[in-house]
């Protein structure tokens, strides 16, 4: 096809930023075939995407332009990266940590971020099993796993939570997703758009780089590599992380992250992504809400004494908060409560747990007793106690920075939801 | 557990307002609106430092103000009407002098020389372009979310962007060569 490059350039961009209808896109990828003065721009225009891209990002976040950060040392790296929430930075870090594939240590151990990304800017699938521990004093660790889905730029992840039985499913294109619930075929838009920027925290990784080689290994009749690193997870924490790859194909096949915590007793979280699958077909449905489901509606209006809701399970009730420190984080928590309030006071909201006897006796007189909302699989929240009543069995939880989201919680609990109308008067 | 309560998300009345509800709290308008806000000045700022300046400044500004606004649901619009406004004041002053802050200037040019290279391209653009291009990358890569801040259609922001991104493009390629 005769062509100078002229008439497509528009649309050119347009596919480069992900903004071109599935049609036209289709008809310009069967032009770039044949032409090789628009494919040329094209590449020109990724490349450049990426500086752009990872430029805007750097002055969003107040960074150091990446070139420059590229070559300060960690401690450096750590300091301009401060103002970073750990929790933000743990989600961040989960993430970026996924998509890392194999040139970031199979080309050169300082390749720059750009060029480690770009099989997964430029379209190269990854499917892999995440699953977090979290270890809890005298008990069992909590674990969760999803499974994520990846085409570069959409996200599907599968969530299955053992304690509330749901099935969820978050769907994320660009600066968009949901969250979608199979049983119930509803869906949820995600409000909080840096949730759904799946890919930038892609350049968070940018600095990192192998501090160290394991070796060789036999792993699930792979012949793999070890990598060590380091991530800045924020303020002066960094999480070490260790990367295996194939050997013979050069790819990521599991990557462990763990975070430490503030808690001196508590161990660290942590984060495993296994059975990396790189570079299949996928289906274009899983990255697409089935045409049979509804928008999720919440019901009318809480009353405004109306904070109280307890999903019951079997072995206890869950509760649903989220955090507020940048990401869009649903966590979950399975326990011995035999409710859960949450209190208004002032600009000061109170989450008030009564235990168990039994669950009472095994916490109450160990310090520090700790709140561990488990994030969506990206995050872990703890919170210690402000007070403990011992005479009514209640831990009292300072949960203002989550208060915000508090409704976004009440309202989805659709099911065996026990919402109980409670003056604050006659809260402790 | 620090890191949450030093975050000091704390709405004012407890309860989530957004840009559809109550008033909202200082810090909801900077958690939700910083992206924003930012992104209009640097498309109107003379340089990415001054830009985030004077996002404090229309953060001040709007804390000020905070109680005449009238309509929670136009928070954003406000906000980046006064961005606008605290560009042009910003515009009015004259700039720094040199002799004084040379050294640092310097300093810092050369630090954040990938920043100036791509605001001085963005300078270039004409002013609408440069607001939807800024709030695209800055404010989640989104059409939709920029038409909404903009009041303009999905579909006009698109060919805006488009057109903008290949203009950046022409202008960073001649500043290459």
């Amino acid at each position: 096809m005769q062509c100078n490059g002229d008439n497509r350039r528009e649309e050119l961009a347009a596919l480069v930023l992900g903004e071109l209808a599935a049609g036209p896109a289709a008809a310009l990828e069967r032009h770039l075939e044949t032409c090789a003065t628009c494919k040329s721009l094209r590449e020109v225009l990724r490349e450049e995407e990426r500086w752009v891209r990872s430029t805007f990002h750097a002055i969003a976040t107040n960074k150091s332009s990446p070139e420059q950060e590229r070559t300060k040392p960690q401690e450096h790296r750590r300091a301009v990266r401060s103002s970073y929430k750990w929790l933000s930075a743990a989600a961040v870090v989960a993430f970026a940590a996924i998509l890392v594939g194999s040139p970031w240590f199979t080309s050169s151990q300082t390749a720059a971020f750009a060029e480690a990304i770009a099989p997964l800017i430029d379209g190269e699938t990854l499917v892999c099993d995440m699953v977090i521990y979290v270890p809890r004093q005298g008990r069992e660790p909590q674990t969760a796993a999803v499974r994520l889905y990846i085409d570069g730029r959409r996200f599907r992840v599968e969530r299955r939570d053992r304690g509330v039985g749901n099935r969820s499913i978050r769907l994320a294109d660009k600066g968009s997703g949901v969250d979608f619930n199979p049983s119930t075929r509803k869906f949820k838009r995600l409000e909080d758009r840096p949730s759904v920027d799946m890919l930038a925290p892609l350049r968070d990784l940018a600095k990192a780089k192998p501090d160290r080689v394991l070796g060789e290994q036999d792993r699930g009749g792979r012949r793999v590599r070890g990598f060590e690193t380091t991530i800045d997870a924020g303020g002066d924490r960094s999480s070490p992380v260790t990367v295996w790859v194939d050997v013979r194909t050069g790819k990521a096949t599991s990557i462990e992250i763990s975070f430490s915590r503030e808690d001196p007793n508590a161990g660290p979280v942590r984060q495993v992504f296994k059975n990396m699958r790189w570079g299949e077909s996928l289906d274009d449905n899983l990255f697409t809400l089935p045409a049979d489901c509804t928008e999720y509606a919440p019901p009318s209006a809480l009353r405004k004494d109306e904070m109280l809701g307890v999903r019951r399970l079997r072995d206890g009730v869950a509760l649903t908060l989220s955090t507020l420190v940048g990401e869009d984080v649903s966590d979950v928590v399975t326990s011995d409560f035999q409710w859960v309030a949450l209190r208004r006071d002032g600009e000061q909201t109170i989450l008030i747990m009564r235990l168990s006897d039994t669950a009472w006796k095994r916490v109450a007189h160990k310090d520090p007793w700790a709140l561990n909302l488990n994030g969506q699989l990206e995050s872990v929240y703890s919170l210690d106690p402000v007070r403990k009543d011992f005479e009514h069995h209640l831990l009292l939880f300072d949960v203002t920075v989550v208060a915000e989201r508090i409704e976004q919680w009440l309202t989805p609990v659709e099911k065996n939801v026990l919402v109980a109308s409670l003056a604050p008067a006659k809260l402790p | 557990m620090t890191e949450a309560r030093t975050e000091s998300c704390v709405p004012a009345n407890g309860r989530s307002s957004g840009d559809t509800g109550a008033r909202p709290s200082r810090e909801e308008l900077v958690r939700r609106h910083r992206s924003a806000v930012l992104a209009v000045c640097l498309a109107h700022a003379r340089s990415s430092h001054d830009a985030e300046d004077i996002t404090q400044n229309v953060f001040i500004r709007a804390f000020e103000k905070l109680g005449s606004l009238r309509e929670p649901a136009k928070t954003r619009a406000w906000l980046l009407q006064i961005a606008r406004r605290a560009c042009a004041d910003h515009h009015r002053r004259p700039a720094a002098p040199v002799a004084i802050h040379g050294d640092i200037a310097r300093q810092s040019d050369s630090r954040d020389s990938r920043f100036e290279r791509l605001h001085a391209a963005l300078a270039r653009l004409p002013e609408d372009y440069r607001e939807t291009i800024t709030l695209y990358y800055l404010d989640g890569e989104s059409c939709r979310s920029v038409a909404a801040s903009l009041g303009a259609s999905e579909a006009a922001v698109r060919q805006r962007l488009c057109r903008a991104r290949i203009m950046l493009h022409e202008m960073l390629t001649e500043e290459e060569s």
